[in-house]
């Protein structure tokens, strides 16, 4: 088998939205992960924590995203013990764009779609990249295969300084919409808020209350 | 009984210590940095103030003694002036290394111990001798000033004034005589020069420094010569 086969066997149907509120950065993500047509897994755990004011979504091939997630979160505690303080969230992205970029200069890429929010002194941070190690830092974006019905509704529902609880009901509702249309999404949804707080995962219940399915 | 550290060959190489627990080439190696021309540095609560004396030789235009190394951090040394130059690059390729691996300046406390590692390296390796200097970081990072002081065996000290090079205890003296946490600038910059006036009072030539100065207001290196000096203590 040809590594792009063994890509599309493995690489997992998802749904993950970031987005960005007036105090803070939530990230969500459904539970479905797929092969192909078989749903492989229907507690998949996509959105990782990375320290206590960031965290990661992940979509694609999850060994490769399982790997950066360990030497991220690596990373990030040397950096802490070493400096005694918490990279921003830019630094952090930083880091996660540096591995992509070295990897798909080796012609090799990691197979994933990432996106990182946190919080820092300046705020509450969203960033995207892609497989070639591109960065950008956004108000929202949606990654994997349901993306695509994200985006219509994030498109048409985000507005700027949205408190908490209207940042939550906007990703919840673009990935129900993804949940419905996209058939390697599905399987509950798994939302984190990151704010002055830190990072805070929420409970079922919380995501029913908000107009989410488990 | 170790009087005489050579006896026993203690000083021959930075992997043996001697039976009283030195390791005597980074003690030679502070020898050397004391017959390098003298630095100072000086922390006040909105200036960092580097300064050190320019050797002039008939015929032979005058080294820098004062270099950037980013935008917020300045550095002198004293020593063999190959050692450090070469430690130099090493420093500013460490502050970019920062900016690629993080997109951010780098704390000058980190590249201090960056650069204090390194050093430390060729105390414990069996084939290399000590780097023949002794740093000084100057910085302002996050609108904090910074004073950096690494000798040669790599180890690190905060300070706010100092001095190293040749005599660098007279330096040392009028530093601790003018210093006050609230130096203006103009006061921070002729402190500066008194303490090298101090340390080459003997020789009885004239002192021709060279400066960088950085302010919390901005947080740049700037990089002042003789004349540089002259003009603002004419204002």
């Amino acid at each position: 088998m040809q590594p792009v086969d063994i890509e599309k066997q493995l690489a997992k149907g998802t749904t993950t939205v970031g987005l960005k509120c007036k105090d803070c950065a939530i990230l969500v993500a459904d539970m479905r992960a797929s092969m192909g047509n078989l749903v492989a897994s229907d507690h998949a755990k996509k959105v990782h924590q990375l320290n206590d004011f960031s965290a990661i979504t992940i979509a694609g091939l999850v060994s490769d995203a399982q790997y950066i997630i360990d030497i991220m979160q690596a990373q990030i505690r040397l950096f802490e013990l070493d400096r005694k303080r918490r990279p921003k969230t830019s630094m952090i992205a930083n880091l996660v764009k540096n591995m992509l970029y070295g990897q798909y200069r080796a012609y090799f890429p990691f197979y994933v779609q990432l996106i990182v929010g946190g919080w820092d002194q300046k705020g509450p941070h969203i960033f995207s990249f892609d497989m070639a190690g591109s960065l950008s830092e956004d108000d929202w974006f949606s990654s994997g295969s349901g993306s695509p019905m994200a985006f219509g509704v994030l498109e048409a529902m985000y507005e700027k300084d949205m408190t908490e609880k209207e940042g939550l009901k906007v990703a919840l509702r673009a990935l129900k919409s993804a949940i419905k249309r996209d058939t390697a999404t599905g399987d509950g949804i798994r939302a984190v808020v990151i704010d002055s707080k830190g990072f805070r995962e929420l409970s079922k219940e919380d995501i029913i209350e908000l107009g989410g399915i488990i | 009984m170790f009087s005489q550290p050579s006896q026993f060959g203690y000083d021959k190489a930075t992997v043996i210590f001697s039976p009283d627990g030195r390791i005597i080439q980074v003690e030679y190696a502070r020898e050397a940095v004391k017959m390098g021309s003298t630095a100072v540095g000086i922390k006040t609560e909105q200036y960092v103030v580097l300064a050190g004396q320019k050797r002039t030789f008939e015929l032979i235009e005058s080294a820098d003694k004062v270099f950037k190394i980013d935008d917020h951090i300045a550095s002198t040394f004293s020593g063999y002036s190959a050692d450090g130059r070469a430690l130099l690059q090493r420093a500013r390729i460490e502050a970019q290394i920062e900016r690629i691996t993080y997109g951010e300046k780098i704390d000058p406390e980190v590249l201090s111990e960056k650069i204090g590692d390194y050093l430390q390296s060729f105390t414990q390796y069996g084939g290399v001798r000590p780097f023949g200097i002794a740093v000084l970081f100057g910085s302002v990072y996050e609108r904090e000033t910074s004073l950096y002081f690494i000798d040669p065996g790599g180890a690190i000290f905060s300070c706010l004034a100092t001095a190293i090079g040749s005599n660098e205890a007279a330096a040392k003296e009028t530093l601790k005589k003018g210093y006050k946490r609230n130096l203006t600038k103009k006061a921070a910059i002729k402190l500066a020069l008194d303490a090298l006036k101090a340390a080459i009072e003997e020789d009885e030539t004239v002192l021709i420094a060279e400066m960088a100065v950085i302010e919390t207001k901005d947080g740049l290196v700037q990089v002042l010569s003789q004349k540089d000096i002259d003009e603002i203590l004419k204002t």
